[in-house]
C-alpha cells in the first residue's frame, strides 16, 4: 500500500515544486523590468540626473507643469524611451519567437536567424533602400523578406518529404547561403555613397535611432502575434508529444502549428523591422529560460519574453553608455551569446544526448 | 510558395540591374561664348545644350573647308546616315552658316548615324575608317553635334579660353593636343620604344611611367574628379566614376562609354585587355597595385582624405600625366577659394562663432576631430565640437558617438553628409526639433548632389565656401557664392553649371 501511495505523491509534489519555482521567477523577472526601465531611462550621455528624468516622466504622463528644459524633454521622453522601449519590445519578441520556432520544430538549433528570417528581412529591406523607396515600404519589403525566408526554409524538408531534424537544419543552411548571396549581390550593386551604409545600417542591428512614431505602427504586429503565441503554448507543448497523441488529444496539428510560426515570424520580421538582425538572443535566450523552468511552453514562453527584454535592455544601455563611441549592438550580444550558449549546452548535454 | 520565391528572387533581380537612362528633350541656349576658327571670328550658328556647345556638321565642314583638317559631307538618305570624308573638300549645298538663332529652344536627343570615311586617292572611292557615336540634338529640324566630339573625330583642337568667352578652333592641331607640345609628325607611326620618366607615388614607390601617357583607368571612384580636374577627359580610357560620374557625364556625355576596369578593386583581366598607359589606384589597393604592375601597366597609389592628400594627388597627377600646368592652375583655384573663405571669417570674434558638427551616414554617426569634414569646419570659421573630443578619434573615418551625445552638444550648426538618407526623418521628428541648430534652420545637406562638396576632391574648397556662407551668411551672400561657384566650375572643368543643375 506504501509503495503506489509514494509513487503518486511524488511528482504530485515535485509539480507544485515546479509551479512555485516558476511562479518565484516570473515575479522576480516581472519586478526586475521596471527597475531596470527606470534605471535605464536616467543613465546616459546627456547630462540629466535620475531624479530629474522621473520628474519629466511623471510630468508628460500627467500633464504637469514643466519646469525642465524642452531639449532635456527631448532626450528623455523623444530619444531614451523609444530606444529602451524598442530594446525590450525587440528583445522580448526573439526570445519569445526562438523559443517556439524551438517547440515546433522539436529541434534546439532553431532560431530566428537559423530560419532565415533575419536576413530574408535584411534582403526585403535591402531590396527597399536599392529602390530609393521610404521607411515605410523598407519595412513592409523586410516584412515579406522574412516570410518569405521562413516559408523556403521551412518548405523544403517537405518537398523532400522528410521530418527529419537535420533536413531542416540543412534546408537551412541553403537557404541561408542563398540569402547571403542575394544580400552579397545587392551590396555589390548598391551606391557605395549612398545607399550601402543604409543597407548596412539595416544588417547591422542597431537602436541608435528609434522613433516612436515609426514605431507605434508595428506595435500592433508584435503585440497580437505575442497574445497569440501566449494563448498557443499549451497547444505547442500537446504537439511536442507527436502527432497521433496530439490529434487523439483534440488538437488542429497543422493549424496550430502553421499559426504558431507564422506569429514566430511575424514578431522576428517586426523585430528586424525596428532594429535590424541581432543574433544570438533569439538561439540563446530561449535556453536560458528552459535551465529556469523546464521545456513547458506556457511557462517557457513568457518568462522567455521577459529575460529576452531585460538582457537586450541591458546590452543596449551598455552600448550606448560604456564608451565614448557606441559599440554595435551584435558585438555584445554575440560576446555575451556565444560562451553562454556553449555552457548551456554543456549543462544540458545529458538531455541532448 | 515558389511562385513567391520566384517572385521576390525576380523583383531582387530586377531592381537591381541596370535602368537606362531616358533621354529627354532640354533647353537649347544660343551659345553666348565667341566662336574662333584658326584666330578669326566666325558667327555660327550654335546652341548650349548643358554646358556643352553644339554645332552643325555643314557649319563647321564649309568653315574648315580648305584647311588641313577639311572634311566633305555626304547624307545617304537610304540608310538615313551621314558620311564625313576626311581630306575631302566640302561642296556646300547653300543653307550653311545660317544666322544665329536668338532665343532659347527646345532640343531632342536624336540618334543619327555618323559614318567617318576617307577618299582613296587613286580611284576616289570612298572607305569606311569607323562609325561615331556623336551627341546630337534635333533643334527645329536640325542636328546639332557636340563641338567636343566632332573635333575629337576629326582631329582638330577645341579649345576654351574663360576669359574671353570664346571657343576656339585649331586645325594646325590635333585633339588634345596641347599648343606647347605639338609633335613633329603626327601621323607617322611611331616604332621607337616609348620615354619614360620616375615619379614617386603617395606610397613612396617610385614607379616608371610613360612620359606622354595618353590613356589612364582607374577601378576607385575618388580618383575620377582628381584626373578630371587635371587633364580632363579626354585620358580617361577606363574607370568607376561612381558618384561624380554624374558630373562627368554631363560635363563630357561620351564619359558614360568609357571601359571598365572593376569597382574598387581591379579586374585584372579587363585592365589586361584595354592596356591603359597608367592605372591609378587607391593607396590601400596593394593587391591591385601589384598585380596590374605585374600585368607590365604602371600603377601609381593616391590617397584623397584630407586637404593635403587632394593638394599632394593633384600635384603628382599633373607630373605623371605630364600636365604639370594644368596641375598648378587647379591648385592656385583651390587654394584661392580656400583663402577667400579663411579671409572672409578672420576676424569674427571668437564669441560670435558659430558652433558645428557633420553627421554621416546614420544619425549619431560624425565625422571625428581629425577628418577633413571637420577641418572644413574650422576652416569656415565654425567651431568643430569633436575637436574638444580626442576620445572619439580613430584611424578609420566616422564614430558612432550616439544622438545623445549630440543633444547634450546641442551644436549651431548640424551638417549633413551629402548622401544622408535619413533627413526627412530627422526632420520631421519631434524630438530633434528643440535641438538649437533645428530651431535656427541649420541642420543642412552639404551640396552638391552632383559633386559632393565633402568628399576629398577638388571641389572640397567650395565645401568650405558654403560653409562659410551657411554659418556667417553675413560674410558672403547666397549671390557671392552661386558667383564663386559658377568661377570654380568653369575654371576647373571648363563648363557653366548652376544651383539647379547642382543640385544645392
Amino acid at each position: 500500500m506504501l509503495e503506489p501511495n509514494k509513487a503518486s505523491r511524488l511528482p504530485t509534489t515535485g509539480i507544485r515544486r515546479d509551479r512555485r519555482k516558476f511562479y518565484l521567477i516570473l515575479g522576480v523577472l516581472v519586478l526586475l523590468l521596471p527597475i531596470l526601465f527606470i534605471y535605464c531611462l536616467c543613465v546616459g550621455k546627456y547630462p540629466v540626473t535620475p531624479g530629474e528624468s522621473l520628474r519629466i516622466l511623471y510630468g508628460v504622463a500627467t500633464g504637469a507643469t514643466r519646469d525642465w528644459t524642452p531639449l532635456t524633454e527631448s532626450v528623455v521622453v523623444g530619444l531614451r524611451l523609444p530606444r529602451i522601449l524598442a530594446s525590450m519590445m525587440v528583445g522580448g519578441s526573439l526570445a519569445i519567437s526562438g523559443a517556439t520556432y524551438q517547440g515546433i520544430f522539436k529541434n534546439p538549433l532553431v532560431s530566428p536567424d537559423f530560419l532565415g528570417v533575419s536576413a530574408g528581412a535584411s534582403i526585403g529591406a535591402a531590396s527597399a533602400i536599392l529602390l530609393s523607396l521610404s521607411a515605410t515600404y523598407i519595412q513592409l519589403f523586410a516584412f515579406c523578406g522574412g516570410l518569405v525566408a521562413v516559408i523556403a526554409t521551412v518548405t523544403i524538408p517537405r518537398l523532400m518529404r522528410s521530418e527529419s531534424h537535420i533536413m531542416l537544419v540543412l534546408s537551412g543552411i541553403i537557404v541561408g547561403g542563398l540569402m547571403s548571396s542575394i544580400m552579397g549581390y545587392i551590396r555589390y550593386v548598391a551606391d557605395p555613397t549612398s545607399q550601402l551604409a543604409a543597407i548596412t545600417y539595416w544588417t547591422m542591428g542597431s537602436f541608435s535611432y528609434i522613433r516612436m512614431e515609426a514605431m507605434l505602427p508595428i506595435l500592433p504586429v508584435i503585440l497580437i502575434p505575442l497574445l497569440l503565441l501566449l494563448r498557443l503554448s499549451w497547444w505547442i507543448d500537446i504537439l511536442s508529444l507527436g502527432e497521433q497523441e496530439a490529434k487523439s488529444l483534440g488538437a488542429n496539428v497543422q493549424g496550430t502549428r502553421y499559426l504558431a510560426v507564422a506569429c514566430a515570424t511575424l514578431l522576428t520580421a517586426s523585430s528586424v523591422c525596428i532594429s535590424g538582425t541581432i543574433g544570438w538572443v533569439g538561439l540563446v535566450i530561449p535556453h536560458f529560460g528552459r535551465m529556469l523552468v523546464g521545456p513547458s511552453n506556457p511557462r517557457l514562453l513568457p518568462i522567455a519574453f521577459l529575460i529576452g527584454a531585460i538582457f537586450l535592455l541591458v546590452v543596449d544601455t551598455v552600448t550606448r553608455t560604456i564608451t565614448t563611441a557606441e559599440m554595435p549592438i551584435s558585438i555584445l550580444t554575440g560576446l555575451i551569446g556565444a560562451p553562454f550558449y556553449a555552457l548551456l549546452l554543456y549543462r544540458q548535454r545529458k538531455r541532448l544526448q | 510558395m515558389q511562385k513567391a520565391l520566384a517572385l521576390l528572387l525576380s523583383l531582387v533581380l530586377l531592381t537591381t540591374s541596370v535602368l537606362p537612362v531616358l533621354a529627354a528633350n532640354t533647353n537649347a541656349t544660343p551659345t553666348a561664348s565667341t566662336v574662333l576658327v584658326n584666330g578669326a571670328l566666325v558667327a555660327f550658328d550654335a546652341y548650349n545644350i548643358g554646358g556643352n556647345n553644339y554645332f552643325k556638321l555643314r557649319d563647321l565642314a564649309f568653315v574648315l573647308s580648305g584647311s588641313v583638317k577639311q572634311f566633305g559631307v555626304d547624307f545617304d538618305a537610304a540608310t538615313n546616315s551621314i558620311m564625313l570624308v576626311v581630306g575631302e573638300s566640302y561642296t556646300p549645298v547653300g543653307n550653311e552658316m545660317t544666322a544665329p538663332g536668338e532665343t532659347a529652344k527646345v532640343a531632342v536627343p536624336t540618334a543619327s548615324q555618323v559614318i567617318l570615311a576617307e577618299s582613296q586617292e587613286t580611284d576616289a572611292s570612298v572607305v569606311i575608317i569607323s562609325l561615331l557615336d556623336l551627341v546630337a540634338y534635333n533643334i527645329d529640324g536640325y542636328n546639332y553635334f557636340g563641338l567636343r566630339s566632332v573635333g575629337e573625330a576629326l582631329n582638330f583642337a577645341v579649345e576654351w579660353n574663360e576669359a574671353a568667352n570664346a571657343i576656339s578652333l585649331d586645325t594646325s592641331r590635333g585633339y588634345g593636343e596641347d599648343a606647347t607640345l605639338v609633335t613633329e609628325s603626327p601621323t607617322s607611326p611611331d616604332t621607337s620604344p616609348r620615354e619614360m620618366m620616375t615619379v614617386i607615388d603617395m606610397l613612396g614607390r617610385e614607379v616608371e611611367v610613360y612620359k606622354d601617357t595618353q590613356s589612364v583607368a582607374f577601378a576607385w571612384g575618388g580618383a575620377g574628379s582628381l584626373v578630371f580636374a587635371v587633364s580632363g577627359h579626354d585620358l580617361i580610357s577606363a574607370g568607376n566614376l561612381a558618384a561624380f560620374g554624374n558630373f562627368l557625364r554631363y560635363v563630357h556625355p561620351p564619359i558614360a562609354d568609357i571601359g571598365f576596369v572593376g569597382r574598387g578593386s581591379v579586374d585584372l583581366e579587363a585592365i589586361a585587355t584595354q592596356k591603359p598607359d597608367l592605372y591609378i589606384a587607391r593607396g590601400t589597393e596593394l593587391e591591385g597595385i601589384e598585380g596590374v604592375t605585374k600585368l607590365g601597366i604602371p600603377a601609381i597609389a593616391l590617397f584623397a582624405e584630407n586637404e593635403e592628400d587632394v593638394i599632394q594627388a593633384i600635384t603628382l597627377l599633373g607630373v605623371a600625366l605630364n600636365r604639370e600646368e594644368q596641375a598648378t592652375a587647379a591648385l592656385a583655384e583651390f587654394h584661392a577659394v580656400l583663402d577667400r573663405a579663411r579671409a572672409l571669417v578672420a576676424d569674427i570674434p571668437a564669441e560670435e562663432r558659430v558652433s558645428a558638427i557633420l553627421m554621416g551616414s546614420s544619425p549619431g554617426r560624425i565625422a571625428h576631430g581629425e577628418q577633413m569634414q571637420s577641418k572644413m569646419i574650422e576652416n569656415a570659421g565654425g567651431i568643430s565640437i569633436v575637436a574638444a573630443h580626442p576620445e572619439l578619434t580613430s584611424a578609420a573615418a566616422w564614430v558612432d558617438a550616439g544622438i545623445e551625445q549630440i543633444f547634450a552638444w546641442d551644436p549651431d550648426v548640424i551638417f549633413l553628409t551629402t548622401t544622408a538618407s535619413y533627413v526627412e526623418e530627422l526632420l520631421q521628428d519631434p524630438a530633434w526639433a528643440n535641438l538649437k541648430a533645428m530651431q535656427n534652420g541649420k541642420v543642412l545637406l552639404v551640396p552638391s548632389q552632383m559633386d559632393s562638396w565633402e568628399f576629398p576632391g577638388i571641389t572640397t574648397c567650395l565645401g568650405v565656401l558654403w560653409m562659410v556662407h551657411t554659418m556667417y551668411p553675413d560674410k558672403l551672400s547666397r549671390e557671392e557664392f552661386d558667383a564663386a561657384v559658377v568661377d570654380f566650375y568653369r575654371a576647373i572643368f571648363r563648363t557653366d553649371v548652376n544651383p539647379d543643375l547642382l543640385g544645392y
